[in-house]
């Protein structure tokens, strides 16, 4: 009981916001992408992934090695392989649609159109057989057919079944709103106490219908009526709000709502509380793992420094910290995103003393910080400034011993030096990089130089010359 | 650091002989002219050998020259040896009316290689000259 205070205790509010935004977002992938291909691919993924879980904790290195490449290889596959069924899913929706509208999956079919249309097919003596799937899937008895896929209307199915249309003779099959296919052909019943006037679509309805769960609606072209065929039966059916009724409960379809509509709503709130539930499980098993302790050597990172001073020195250079989390946690959390930052807006020229807290330190959400070493640091500074310096050469080396060096001039023979103000209070000269005296031959010459700037904090003002021209005499020694 | 100041007296003629009022040894520093300065190998008879900017540590000794004029009245004058622009030594040299030479010297070390510098001055601290030289191999 203590133990589970304790826990609530410690739950923040951004760990609700964290499950709960991750969840939302699981959600809405299954939202967008379920009944693609995409979806099942990812279930299989995801089973393949536990199954993966399952060898290691079992111990079985070969089949985790396989199963974990299986995975890394099928996740890239999956990108490249079904980029256009991304895509199309992404592109197909607005940002509205993508982030809480939901698109119905299940379509029901306008059986006032379907039931008006047969009867007006009926009235005219235009034949017709018309499928309409059931829960199983018919595709294996169903033969050739047209792929139509178009939206349903009484016109376009008088049109399809008018005497002159190629496809009349075929049946049309009806998915959700849309007319599937057209001209199709249906196996026919074999059985044999049929009455010898149903002709060859009554047999065909039947042949159907016997074999599935599929509704056949079945216009007569010789006697002008409407009869529907559903499992082993075939009845004659005498108006088109009979037809309507018969259609209504093939679809589902009750008074207030359908029954499709309520296993959806049951499907999305399922959906809903997996995705909860499985983001919740993952959000535990990183952050409430078992407590590890890491060590972390930080450099300081030092802010609002004003840019009239510089850091001369300080007494550390990176902090050593130590933070605790669960393994998980731990393994994922990189030297980069963990920082110290010193605000040295109130510091002044001089030894400044600062003290390391917690406002000092960032690192990751759920890890905890448990010691910092040093606690105190120095940090010394000094206002920058400009000096005007005596440029001199330094030379190294050994002339040969008939020689003398007897001049040497410098030019430019002064130049404007930028560092710490304490720093360029002690130094009154600037000196050359080391000019080595074995390269001097005798008479005059011309050697170019650096500047060797110590300590390296110093730097040239702009305008002042990098290189410097020694100009140099050698002579004879008396 | 092995320092030794000298004092070498040697008039120099009247060539350049002035009448100057005696108005105290600071006034007669204002008025000195610092005729020669230089970085020798040696001084032999007030004479300086060898000048340069360059000396081996093998020299041993190194010198710095200096031949003042108008000097209205008896007087000093410092030499300030400085080692990478930090003092080594400063030595008080006395110069005579109306026409002085004088020098000091060091005794060179293998720690004394790199740049040196020696500051002259007056009386008053006034810098009357900066000579810049190295000791090098």
């Amino acid at each position: 009981m203590e133990k589970v205070l304790q826990f609530f205790s410690n739950f923040r509010w951004q760990d609700v916001v964290d499950i709960g935004l991750n969840s939302y977002i699981l959600f809405r992938f299954y939202v967008l992408f379920r009944g693609t291909y995409v979806f099942r691919v990812l279930i299989g993924l995801t089973m393949l992934w536990f199954f993966q879980q399952i060898a290691v904790y079992m111990g079985l290195i070969v089949t985790s090695w396989v199963v974990q490449g299986i995975v890394a290889v099928a996740a890239l596959i999956i990108v490249v392989v079904f980029r256009n069924e991304i895509r199309s899913v992404l592109q197909a929706r607005n940002m509205r649609t993508i982030l809480w509208g939901f698109t119905s999956k299940t379509r029901i079919a306008p059986i006032d159109i379907i039931a008006d249309s047969a009867f007006e097919l009926a009235r005219r003596r235009h034949g017709a057989l018309i499928v309409i799937p059931g829960e199983e899937d018919i595709q294996e008895m169903i033969q050739s057919g047209i792929a139509w896929n178009g939206d349903i209307s009484r016109e376009m199915i008088l049109s399809i079944f008018f005497p002159d249309n190629p496809v009349h003779d075929g049946a049309a099959v009806i998915e959700g709103d849309r007319i599937a296919r057209v001209g199709a052909i249906l196996p026919l019943s074999r059985r044999e106490d049929l009455p010898s006037y149903l002709g060859t679509r009554h047999r065909a309805a039947l042949g159907l219908s016997e074999g599935s769960d599929a509704l056949v609606i079945v216009v007569s072209e010789e006697r002008g009526e409407v009869s529907l065929a559903k499992g082993l039966r075939l009845r004659e059916i005498g108006s088109s709000r009979k037809l309507a009724q018969k259609l209504e409960e093939h679809f589902g379809v009750a008074d207030e709502q359908s029954l499709p509509l309520k296993k959806e709503r049951l499907e999305i709130t399922t959906a809903a509380l997996v995705s909860l539930l499985f983001i919740t499980g993952f959000w535990f098993s990183i952050s409430q793992g078992l407590e590890t302790l890491v060590t972390f050597d930080v450099p300081i990172e030092y802010q609002n420094r004003d840019p009239n001073m510089e850091i001369l020195h300080a007494s550390v250079n990176a902090v050593r910290l130590n933070l605790s989390g669960s393994g998980t946690l731990v393994k994922s959390t990189r030297s980069d995103q963990v920082r110290v930052k010193l605000d040295l807006s109130t510091a002044t020229a001089g030894q400044n003393n600062f003290s390391i807290t917690a406002s000092n330190i960032s690192f990751p959400p759920g890890l905890v910080l448990k010691n910092v070493t040093p606690q105190n640091i120095v940090v010394d500074l000094d206002i920058t400034v400009k000096k005007d310096l005596p440029v001199q050469v330094d030379w190294v080396g050994r002339l040969p011993e008939n020689l003398i060096l007897a001049e040497a001039a410098a030019d430019p023979q002064r130049v404007e030096i930028i560092g710490g103000k304490r720093i360029l209070e002690n130094i009154q000269t600037i000196y050359t990089e080391k000019i080595l005296l074995d390269r001097l031959r005798e008479g005059a010459g011309v050697i170019e130089v650096g500047l060797a700037l110590q300590p390296a904090s110093l730097k040239l003002a702009s305008g002042s010359s990098e290189k410097i021209a020694v100009k140099y005499l050698t002579r004879r020694r008396d | 650091m092995g320092v030794l100041g000298l004092l070498w007296f040697n008039w120099a003629g009247p060539a350049h002989a002035q009448t100057l009022p005696r108005s105290g040894a600071v006034s007669g520093a204002s008025k000195l002219s610092l005729v020669q300065a230089l970085v020798c190998e040696d001084v032999k008879d007030g004479i300086p050998a060898n000048p340069a900017i360059a000396f081996s540590i093998s020299a041993g000794k190194i010198y710095c020259y200096t031949l003042f004029d108008q000097i209205a009245e008896d007087t000093v004058v410092y030499h300030h040896w400085f080692f990478r622009d930090k003092p080594s030594a400063r030595i008080r040299l006395s110069l005579k009316h109306p026409r002085w030479s004088t020098y000091s010297s060091i005794q060179l070390r293998e720690a004394d290689k790199g740049p040196w510098r020696v500051e002259i001055t007056d009386a008053g601290g006034r810098l009357l000259k900066n000579l810049r030289f190295s000791v090098t191999d």
